[in-house]
């Protein structure tokens, strides 16, 4: 895609409150044109409550909340013309077939593209002749799959779309989120899984009650972060003890292990060639402890 | 049956709220109607007078049963409270086996209980425990109050016994109906059907109650709790038959448990269509109530020509003596006017209770999570909210047309004119349809207390069939939409009543848009 980019999601200081329970707690989320978005955080930090607002189903107490430029609340016929949704927890009519709430969902939308109907049928393995209630949680979720991803939206609000699929199955929505990406379409990719995060998304929003802590892309992030060294030496490293940004130093034997900030990592690579090196491990952080840094740092 | 002591206690727990209210309902109906009887009638002569208009009129004895010695003290009294006693406590007991068993399996709950310790029949039979003391509790707190009333101990007995034999009766009917079909609604709709059936074959039994006819009344649970003739005879050994009942079904229902899947009916769910048609909220919306709107059609169709048919015999139980008590009585118009107002009246509380239950279809799609998924679609709130509220309004009044039209056709020979027949269903028409704006309005505004709806209907239930015979305040008579519209043939025709009503549905939907159009969405 050639073009300016523009924000397709933004949302600004949006607050929201449930009697005493403060969901949202001045959210500032912004998604671009093209790119898929991670939608990180814990359960109850209000990745679902965002989802709503800005699908028009929760009024926001104060802020703004836009989709494609236009009013969240009030202008939904327009929006809902060019998105797709996948709920959190899908529950479908327990007398229709799956291949009927597909058709129905499609053409509410007003954009039932047969063909890429069948080919996503097949992709994902789905029986469509199935009464809903007999379907399994995980061919529950690939029946709200097949309904948004057969659509010809420009928006994707995904809310935890692998929940209860097998890996084989993560493996073909990942597949198709990337066509999706490729084709110039927006995914807000909301999950707890990091590690489907971790694959897909071009930027990540980490939500901890109802405030985004950080965004950024994962490289960038890392660069705040520390990365993980594993080495076994020859001789004693005594200078490790008082290196700054070194942090959870444990010996065994002539086995090392420890982190240390972006800043000293050259400085404490250095020391440990000093000493001589039988071996170096050393990996970037995952995204869980980003994760879990953020979360509890901030407890 | 390992574990059942534990699962009673979960669903005393789940349900405990909901069986006292109504049983309190049901002994403070129970004591208050025993203690106005003798406010209403001062002499054992107007007593006589009453209970003999009451015999007279085939509609009165069609819902409530006939009265054999007339100068029983229960009377007509008795037999009206006795029927909303059993029909509450049926509804309530259908409620508790339907919630404890089906109900659990469709939500996926049962397999949570399947994993640990707990017997393949003890879900069953932990709702049947609590549906069976259910109803010897309502039973046996009902004699007090009806003693306590100031109505012979005797026939208080017999009643209050009688009654939990109905309970019984509808828990071992509900045990059998929930292993038919492995969806819960399909289930209710059998047993409902049931009650339904059960309630015509009474009725047909007490209005030829002199004739060998009498027979089918005998077998209806709803009949032979009338055949105790509670202060009318007093008599026990009917109350065999809800036990028998119970004794039979039982052991059956336990039989198709135990030979079913965990979440099967006996009939197994076929493929259905791969592709759909659906594509607009109002052909969702009617394909979700299109089976329980055709079997209300039916049901007011059969009732309809029914209703039509017996009027006849009526006149046949005329004489001129009688005409004259009627009209001492204070009576209006013939008794086939009379007799086809009543029927109007009845038919628009079931058009209204359908009319209810298509509404919250609205708020049962928002609580079970499908609205997220339309409401994610250009599909607007309006739209939504329209596609169920068409099908109550338009529903509703079919429903009546249907009653009406029926009723006429049947009584072709000796009729006053087609339309002049008909027109009781339709006069009530306004009514239904500000009790479908009401119940808009509390979706709309009061989501948490959705099921006011029923709450509405009951009142105006209450206070259509009791409150004459209580002597209810004028104002507290006057709240209920249906005591507004003109009881036509018998009274003339009330236009200005009409409108008045339509207008107010019209300003309740309008309150009902906006705060639909407003509030947080789904609210679970």
């Amino acid at each position: 895609m050639v073009g300016i980019v523009t924000t397709v999601i933004e949302t600004k200081n949006l607050t929201k409150s449930f009697g005493r329970t403060r969901a949202l707690d001045g959210l500032d989320l912004s998604v671009e044109q093209g790119e898929v978005h991670g939608f990180l955080g814990p359960n109850g930090a209000g990745k679902t409550t965002t989802i709503r607002v800005l699908l028009g189903l929760l009024k926001a107490d104060g802020g703004t909340a836009t989709l494609l430029g236009a009013n969240a609340w009030t202008d939904i016929e327009s929006i809902h013309r060019r998105i797709a949704y996948v709920p959190g927890d899908v529950t479908l009519w327990p007398n229709l077939t799956g291949g009927e709430v597909i058709d129905l969902l499609g053409r509410l939308r007003g954009d039932l593209d047969k063909d890429r109907r069948a080919a996503l049928l097949e992709r994902f393995d789905l029986d469509p002749t199935k009464k809903c209630r007999s379907y399994s949680k995980g061919n529950r979720q690939k029946v709200a799959l097949v309904a948004a991803l057969s659509s010809h939206a420009e928006v994707f609000l995904l809310d935890e779309p692998t929940a209860g699929l097998d890996p084989l199955m993560e493996a073909a929505f990942s597949e198709v989120a990337r066509d999706l990406k490729n084709d110039g379409r927006t995914i807000l990719l909301s999950s707890h899984i990091l590690s489907e995060v971790e694959r897909l998304s071009d930027r990540i929003s980490i939500i901890r009650a109802g405030k985004i802590v950080e965004v950024g892309t994962l490289s960038e992030m890392r660069k705040l972060h520390t990365t993980n060294i594993a080495a076994v030496v020859r001789g004693p490293v005594p200078s490790l003890d008082s290196m700054p940004g070194v942090t959870g130093l444990t010996r065994d034997g002539n086995h090392i292990h420890f982190a240390v900030d972006p800043d000293n990592l050259d400085a404490a690579i250095v020391a440990l060639g000093a000493a001589g090196l039988d071996s170096l491990l050393s990996e970037p952080p995952t995204l869980e402890q980003l994760f879990l840094a953020k979360y509890e740092g901030a407890k | 049956m390992t574990g059942w002591r534990g699962l009673v206690r979960l669903a005393w727990r789940r349900d405990r709220i909901m069986i006292g209210v109504v049983l309190v309902c049901i002994w403070l109906l129970s004591y208050y109607s025993a203690s106005v009887v003798p406010t209403l009638y001062s002499t054992t002569d107007e007593l006589v007078a009453a209970n003999s208009a009451a015999n007279l009129s085939t509609g009165v004895v069609a819902m409530y049963g006939h009265i054999y010695n007339t100068a029983s003290v229960g009377g007509v009294a008795a037999n009206k409270v006795a029927m909303l006693d059993f029909l509450t406590l049926a509804f309530l007991v259908i409620a508790i086996v339907r919630r404890h068993t089906r109900a659990e399996e469709e939500s996926g709950r049962f397999e949570l209980l399947g994993a640990t310790p707990v017997g393949r029949l003890a879900p069953l039979g932990a709702a049947m425990i609590l549906a069976v003391g259910t109803s010897a509790l309502s039973g046996v707190v009902t004699i007090p109050a009806l003693i306590a009333g100031g109505w012979p101990v005797a026939g208080s007995i017999v009643l209050g016994l009688a009654q939990a034999g109905v309970g019984l009766s509808f828990a071992a009917l509900t045990a059998i109906a929930v292993q038919l079909s492995s969806s819960y609604r399909a289930c209710g709709a059998w047993i409902f059907g049931a009650l339904g059936l059960t309630f015509i074959l009474r009725m047909l039994g007490d209005v030829s109650w002199d004739k060998p006819a009498r027979i089918i009344g005998w077998f209806s649970p709803l009949g032979w709790a009338q055949q105790t003739r509670y202060y009318d005879g007093d008599r026990a050994w009917p109350l065999i038959m809800p036990v028998a009942l119970l004794v039979v079904a039982l052991p059956l229902a336990g039989w198709l448990q135990s030979r079913r899947d965990l979440g099967a009916g006996l009939l197994a769910d076929r493929p259905g269509p791969a592709s759909g048609k659906l594509g607009t909220p109002l052909g969702l919306a009617w394909r979700l109530q299109r089976a329980g709107f055709i079997g209300w059609l039916i049901t007011f169709v059969i009732l309809g020509g029914l209703f039509g048919a017996i009027v006849d015999t009526i006149g046949g139980l005329m004489t001129g003596a009688a005409t004259d008590l009627l009209s001492k009585l204070g009576g209006v118009g013939s008794f086939n006017d009379v007799y086809l107002t009543l029927v109007g009246v009845m038919g628009a509380f079931g058009a209204a209770a359908f009319g209810i239950g298509a509404v919250l279809r609205l708020r049962s799609e928002e609580s079970a999570g499908h609205l997220e998924s339309v409401l994610a679609t250009p599909v607007t709130r309006l739209k939504f909210f329209w596609s169920h509220a068409t099908i109550a309004f338009v529903g509703a009044s079919v429903l009546m047309a249907a009653i009406g039209l029926t009723m006429s056709a049947a009584h072709s020979k000796g009729s006053s004119g087609f339309w002049r027949e008909a027109s009781p269903a339709f006069a009530h028409l306004p009514a239904v349809w500000v009790m479908i704006g009401l119940v808009l309005v509390a979706v709309a505004w009061l989501p948490w207390f959705d099921w006011l709806g029923w709450g509405l209907l009951a009142a105006v239930v209450f206070i259509g069939e009791l409150g004459p015979l209580m002597n209810l305040p004028e104002w507290v008579q006057k709240i209920s939409p249906f005591s507004d519209t003109p009881k036509v043939p018998v009274e003339a025709m009330n236009w200005t009543t009409e409108v008045v009503l339509t207008a107010i549905t019209v300003a309740l939907v309008a309150v009902a848009v906006v705060g639909y159009r407003r509030r947080g969405m789904p609210v679970i």
